[in-house]
């Protein structure tokens, strides 16, 4: 089972979000990697055949998923990053009308919809309004409409968001599983926490285009000898943080403070090279996205 | 039937379709009860002071009145009324004189009013249209009644359709289907046809209003890009959720208009409804409807008019990214018929008007009124009636526009 990304682009008007993008996607957990702006939902859009892409093709197994048409959708789930309920509906009444809508019979819907509630923690609001659960109920609600019915290709936008750290590593424990059983999952992502020991592989984007695919383990190795541990005096802390890409900090007890940094050479005396993570990497490629990690 | 099932599941628990379908009902009942209060009867009593009674009191009295004159509008009833009009009018002046004794008018001249109009009408100047001067009639031209209106009504589409034989030619054979005698029944007010017609507007607002969200919404909230995703995520929910719409306003427009009609025919009596629409409206009409059947010739265009606006509405619904900018479109289309009426008269307006899926309803101009009138559209030596007319565009349309909007959806693209 494969899902093969072949020379896709995206134009929208003058701006080109996704620029002859080719990937072969394998079962297993993907990130897909970026900042905001890098044309991963542009992307994710266009595999769910949502979005007509100018140029390029997705194919599932060898066939085009236009040609499949509703074969492919049999095997498909999808979480968009931003989506609407129906407010009057209760999460029951939701995920029973997107089972029908998937074709799920009616014993396997219950059975499906009831195991889904329970794991998602879902169980005490199935008779709420949607309408009335918080962002980070509502985003469960839609993680589990996507794995009603239990799709060979799984396409998770921005999932995490407004997840709390613990729904954060259920969610991911979850998906470890159900990737497991010979599935792709394709998570778009800036947090990289979320993909980092789970993701089979990853793939960078940025400005429209995959800079990068590989493992995790692969991928650091990018960054090998660019990340560094030093101290600095807490009072020159924002001396360096001009001059250094800081993307860690902890405060010591003798008024220095550890910094972890992203540099080409070391930049603080006494630095030492630290063991890269994928993190830093992403970093490295999109410094201008960290205060959204920080604020992450 | 489970996606159908859950699909009415959903739109059932949106409030405003509660809203719509009560005010639905509501007006139902408020329009068809106001005609009846409109209802007058004055009068003098002994003291000589005018009094007006309204309502049933009123309706009661003047079907009393024309009691005598009710069944088969046979020539001699005919030949009779105009005996005493001309009796009184010798005596009296005018009716329309301040000095016609108001008691003699009830008396003697509202129990024939509808023959005097029938009279007038058929007996108009073939030339100019002007009513007939009843006083130069004899009882002869009264015993010919029925040869006049045919001859009425070849005159009268010489003038209005001069250069269109065929338009004169099918006129003379839809009123050759006509039954006579015409058959009149006091009791009926025309203003229910009017407020029928009203409440039929109203009823395509509110499903056009209703109807603007099915799919647009949809869009605007990006509910839709989950659903596209899905096996039966995009035709058949299509299909499904227009027939779901379609099954709410059938449901809705049979209650209306039904509760409309059922409590016209109770306020104003079972009798009245035999009455020939020749009787109440021109006696020259082309449909051979009483006016019972007319009411349901008017409600049933008026759903077909309704079914048509809904799908309309539901194929720009499935274009439109909003819901807002949908429900403008729908109410426009609504009225656009009103407009082009008010606007234009001509042919082109007049083709214009009837293709329009709304083009059955409207204020002024309308598929019941049309039945009254002699409209022909023309299209190159061939002319169609005008009710005939939008019945047709109505029967392709309905399909049309059902298939247009599951293959709009169907191909809806995010943008």
């Amino acid at each position: 089972m494969e899902l093969i990304i072949d020379d896709l682009s995206k134009k929208f008007k003058d701006k080109e979000a996704v620029s002859h993008v080719s990937l072969k996607l394998t079962p297993g957990v993907w990130g897909l990697l970026g900042a905001n702006g890098a044309g991963k939902t542009t992307l994710m859009r266009m595999l769910g055949g949502t979005l007509k892409p100018t140029g390029g093709r997705v194919l599932y197994d060898g066939i085009s998923i236009q040609v499949l048409g509703e074969k492919y959708r049999d095997i498909f789930g999808y979480l968009p990053q931003e989506f609407g309920f129906y407010p009057e509906f209760t999460v029951r009444d939701y995920l029973e009308y997107m089972a029908v809508l998937k074709g799920l019979p009616k014993r396997r819907s219950k059975e499906k919809i009831e195991e889904l509630l329970e794991r998602m923690t879902l169980s005490d609001v199935r008779k709420k309004k949607i309408a009335k659960l918080s962002g980070g109920m509502k985003r469960r609600v839609g993680i589990a409409q996507a794995l009603l019915n239990e799709p060979e290709v799984l396409i998770l936008d921005e999932p995490t968001s407004g997840l709390d750290p613990g729904e954060r590593v259920r969610f991911r424990n979850l998906l470890s599983e159900f990737a497991s059983h010979d599935r792709i999952v394709l998570i778009s992502t800036h947090i990289v926490s979320d993909v980092e020991y789970i993701a089979t592989c990853n793939a960078v984007m940025k400005g429209g285009k995959i800079q990068a695919v590989g493992t995790t383990e692969e991928l650091v190795t990018l960054v090998n000898g660019k990340v560094w541990n030093g101290t600095i005096p807490a009072g020159q802390l924002a001396e360096y943080e001009n001059r250094l890409q800081i993307v860690n900090l902890r405060n010591e007890a003798d008024g220095r403070i550890s910094v972890r940094y992203l540099a080409e050479k070391p930049g603080i005396e006494d630095s030492v090279p630290a063991v890269p993570r994928l993190e830093d990497l992403y970093l490295w490629m999109f410094p201008e996205s960290r205060f959204d990690k920080e604020a992450d | 039937m489970r996606l159908l099932k859950l699909e009415f599941k959903r739109i059932l628990k949106t409030r405003s379709t509660w809203v719509f379908l009560g005010a639905a009902l509501l007006l139902s009942v408020l329009m068809a009860y106001i005609p009846r209060t409109f209802v007058q009867y004055s009068y003098m009593d002994d003291s000589g002071k005018q009094i007006t009674v309204s309502g049933s009191r009123a309706m009661e009295i003047i079907n009393e009145k024309q009691a005598p004159y009710a069944g088969e509008v046979t020539p001699d009833k005919v030949q009779t009324a105009l005996e005493t009009y001309q009796a009184c009018i010798a005596e009296y002046g005018p009716t329309n004189s301040e000095d016609f004794p108001l008691n003699v008018y009830n008396e003697k001249i509202l129990p024939i009013q509808p023959y005097i109009h029938l009279l007038r009408e058929v007996y108009a100047d073939s030339r100019t249209g002007t009513a007939a001067d009843l006083m130069k009639l004899g009882p002869e031209d009264a015993g010919r009644i029925y040869e006049q209106c045919r001859e009425h009504l070849d005159s009268l589409m010489k003038m209005e359709q001069k250069d269109y034989p065929d338009a004169q030619n099918k006129a003379a054979a839809y009123f050759a289907k006509v039954e006579q005698p015409y058959e009149y029944y006091p009791g009926y007010n025309k203003d229910a046809t009017d407020y029928l017609v009203l409440y039929l507007l109203l009823l395509e607002f509110i499903c056009v209003l209703l109807a603007a969200p099915v799919f647009s919404s949809d869009y605007q909230t990006k509910a839709d890009d989950i659903q596209r995703c899905t096996r039966h995520g995009r035709i058949r929910l299509a299909a499904v959720r227009t027939a779901v719409m379609l099954i709410l306003a059938s449901v809705i427009v049979a209650a209306g208009s039904g509760i409309f009609l059922l409590l016209t025919r109770a306020l104003f009596g079972e009798e009245c409804m035999g009455s020939s629409m020749q009787m109440l409206y021109s006696a020259v009409s082309l449909s051979n409807l009483d006016l019972w059947h007319l009411l349901l010739a008017g409600a049933g265009t008026g759903f077909l008019t309704i079914t048509a606006a809904v799908l309309c509405t539901l194929m720009i619904s499935s274009r439109c990214r909003s819901v807002t900018v949908t429900a403008i479109f729908g109410m426009v289309l609504c009225l656009l018929p009103v407009i082009i009426g008010q606007v234009g008269s001509g042919n082109l307006a007049g083709w214009i008007r009837c293709i329009l899926p709304t083009g059955g309803l409207g204020l002024g101009n309308c598929f019941l009124y049309e039945l009254f009138d002699f409209k022909f559209l023309h299209l190159g030596g061939r002319s169609f009636w005008v009710p005939h007319a939008m019945l047709a565009a109505l029967a392709v349309e309905i399909p049309l526009f059902w298939g247009l909007t599951v293959c709009f959806y169907n191909r809806h693209m995010a943008k």
